[in-house]
């Protein structure tokens, strides 16, 4: 049973990151990264790590992708209408497809033979991972400062991208330099609001 | 709240401290914006002075049964030490931060608390001997410094040097990241002492079992090398240096490094030298380290005196610098579990701290002299010891102390040093030490000669900043410089504190 979910996952893991390496659309790119993601978290499915799985698929495959698809979209002009259709057919075609695997997981377990290696006890792991990460003894403190850490960049990031606060000089200087053309200096058209 | 509970709470209230100071800063730019800067700046220096009073203020870690707190930090003598220099190293460049001219004050806020997380990163890096922690707070010390190397945004050498910071920190964690995973798969744990029983066991057994230990000692240290620039690992800091606002330069030269040393001590000291120690494997290490030692601080001096900029001059000579504390590391390595590690970390202690006062005050005046006369080369430096008196005399003071002459700390602290080498047979080391010294010599004399020895005298008047906190900022130059020439004559008192704060 192992060996056979193994091969179905790990197929999906391989045939995804080499089509997303390989192929020219960086659209399907993003959704052979999906494909590759899903295997990736149907091995941890396998191997007993239910909390990791399922964690993978909500940050990775859901969260992270479509970031990556919102990213694309919103900046590469080429796309088009049309493909993005086509992008979300395939999307409808990707999803229910890992969804069902996931889904009937333990349909098939029931169906298949016992044979080769044993699959875990798929005893739920979440429990035990909240009580480590938020008992004193456990990993208490580094949970804490992991959301220091988040926090902290967030902050970082958001100063360090918004716009520059001086749009009001930069106005004022494109309005300083109409006014010198106006009056026929060149020398005041020096670009000095290089930086807004 | 269980009394277990609450002793550990307390232990750890220095962090505690500067995250509500993070907090605090982070609301109260929300609350009152950057018209109200010196609010938000004195909030963050009252969080960094709560965190340093908690470490001196509250009964001292020895006096607890147990120095370990929530499992995963040792929070004992040699944490308090490295915790005071970097919260207090953070101090002073906040402080210095407040009065910086080329942040905007549109920024500036939100650059506070960036300097405060850096300080909570460090603080946890030296307290823990657990590798996961470990991390953590190395990417905690480490995300905040990508940032604010990029703080001046209109500065394209600022985004440079947080671009290439960046990507050289992130590999840096990437293969200390896969040394660990490689250390936990040979040994079940991520607890220094376990790893090294394991790493021990596995040098004596021969074989691959050596290469997989090698390996992946070599990548851990790849990650402490970066943090700390030391040679093979070194060639994001003249850049980065450079091209951060100054108060940052300021932060990884003194509080990065300080922190990184902190974390190499006590990675080497539990894992290697615990129980279970392989000698063979220790005098290899230790040969490394010599070796690595040598290279670096030859590298840095040299490269040092082709410099014109002050602030790029600056980060070889810490190159240099983090050669000489590698050397104490050496020292440490060449005999497991006996007098040579405690004859190690007291150099290591005593360097750092007259490092610290040095650089922390040689860069203080670097931001004194760029806020007044917007200077940063050597050759704009001609002359301005007659402009500014006060500024360029501490600054001598300092640069001396750099190169370690005396009547300065740096001169006791290159000579207790040295004599750690020859104490424990490394006699080449301490010679490669002396020569690089004299080297070290030539090039900061250049910067007293720029000061004082050329340019035309002229008096030139800069811009002046009145003000409490100005004048605070000039203040702590003069105590940095006091201190350093202080402890330079009355090095006893300075020992014994080093000593007893490390093994306590």
């Amino acid at each position: 049973m192992y060996d056979f979910m193994f091969v179905i996952f790990a197929t999906f893991a391989l045939v995804g990151g080499l089509l997303m390496v390989f192929h020219p659309s960086i659209v399907h790119s993003a959704f052979a990264l999906v494909a590759s993601l899903f295997g990736v978290a149907g091995l941890y499915w396998t191997l007993g790590a239910d909390f990791l799985g399922v964690t993978q698929v909500v940050l990775y495959v859901s969260g992270v992708t479509v970031l990556l698809l919102f990213a694309v979209m919103l900046s590469d002009k080429t796309l088009g209408a049309v493909s993005i259709l086509r992008c979300a057919a395939m999307g409808l075609v990707i999803g229910p497809l890992a969804m069902a695997l996931m889904v009937t997981y333990r349909a098939i377990d029931g169906m298949v033979g016992t044979e080769g290696a044993a699959l875990p006890d798929p005893a739920p792991t979440t429990p035990a991972i909240g009580d480590l990460l938020l008992q004193p003894e456990g990993y208490l403190v580094p949970f804490e400062v992991a959301s220091v850490l988040l926090l902290i960049v967030l902050v970082g990031a958001v100063t360090l991208a918004r716009p520059m606060a001086d749009r009001q000089v930069s106005r004022k200087t494109i309005a300083d330099r109409a006014d010198a053309e106006a009056r026929g200096d060149e020398g005041a058209s020096a670009p000095q609001g290089e930086g807004a | 709240m269980s009394p277990e509970l609450l002793a550990d709470v307390r232990a750890l209230s220095p962090e505690i401290w500067l995250t509500v100071a993070i907090v605090v800063t982070l609301l109260a730019d929300l609350l009152v914006g950057h018209r109200g800067k010196t609010l938000v700046g004195i909030a963050a220096l009252v969080g960094v002075g709560g965190a340093l009073w908690s470490l001196f203020g509250g009964e001292p870690a020895g006096a607890t049964e147990s120095s370990r707190a929530f499992g995963l930090l040792a929070l004992d003598g040699f944490a308090d030490f490295f915790r005071t220099l970097i919260i207090s190293g953070t101090g002073v460049v906040v402080l210095h931060a407040m009065v910086f001219r080329d942040l905007e004050d549109s920024t500036r806020n939100e650059f506070l608390p960036m300097l405060l997380t850096v300080a909570l990163g460090g603080c946890l890096l030296v307290s823990t001997d657990h590798l996961l922690m470990l991390l953590l707070a190395m990417e905690l010390l480490s995300m905040p410094s990508y940032l604010l190397a990029g703080w001046q945004r209109r500065e394209r050498r600022s985004a440079e040097a947080a671009l290439k910071y960046l990507v050289f920190g992130a590999l840096a964690s990437a293969l200390m990241l896969f040394g660990f995973s490689l250390l936990y798969g040979v040994s079940g744990s991520l607890w220094m002492p376990e790893v090294g029983a394991a790493v021990g066991r596995l040098w004596a057994e021969g074989g691959t079992s050596q290469g997989l230990v090698a390996g992946a000692v070599v990548l851990v240290f790849a990650g402490f090398g970066f943090k700390l620039a030391a040679f093979p690992f070194h060639f994001w800091a003249p850049d980065v240096y450079e091209g951060s606002p100054t108060p940052v330069t300021t932060l990884l030269a003194v509080v990065s490094k300080a922190a990184a040393v902190g974390v190499v001590v006590r990675f080497v000291d539990a894992t290697f030298l615990g129980e279970g120690a392989n000698a063979d494997w220790l005098s290899r290490f230790g040969w490394i380290m010599a070796v690595l030692a040598a290279v670096t601080m030859t590298y840095g001096n040299v490269t040092a005196v082709l410099q014109r900029n002050v602030k790029r001059l600056l980060a070889y000579s810490s190159i240099a610098h983090a050669g000489f504390l590698l050397m104490g590391v050496a020292v440490m390595a060449t005999d497991a579990g006996g007098a040579a590690s405690a004859v190690g970390v007291q150099a290591i202690g005593f360097y750092l701290v007259t490092y610290y006062l040095a650089t922390l005050g040689a860069f203080a005046c670097v931001m004194a002299l760029s806020n007044r006369f917007g200077v940063e080369d050597l050759d704009e430096y001609q002359g301005l010891g007659w402009s500014s008196p006060y500024v360029s005399g501490l600054l001598v003071v300092f640069v001396v102390s750099l190169t370690g002459l005396p009547p300065t700390a740096g001169f006791i602290g290159k000579y207790k040093m040295f004599v750690a080498a020859f104490d424990t047979g490394l006699f080449w080391l301490a010679v490669v030490g002396a020569l690089n010294a004299i080297v070290a010599l030539f090039y900061y004399f250049k910067v007293i000669r720029a000061l004082y020895l050329r340019g035309d005298w002229e008096r030139v008047e800069g811009k002046r900043e009145r003000g409490l906190v100005p004048s605070l900022a000039q203040l702590s130059i003069g105590v940095l410089a006091a201190a350093t020439v202080y402890f330079g004559l009355a090095f006893d008192g300075l020992a014994a504190w080093v000593d007893t704060a490390l093994f306590n």
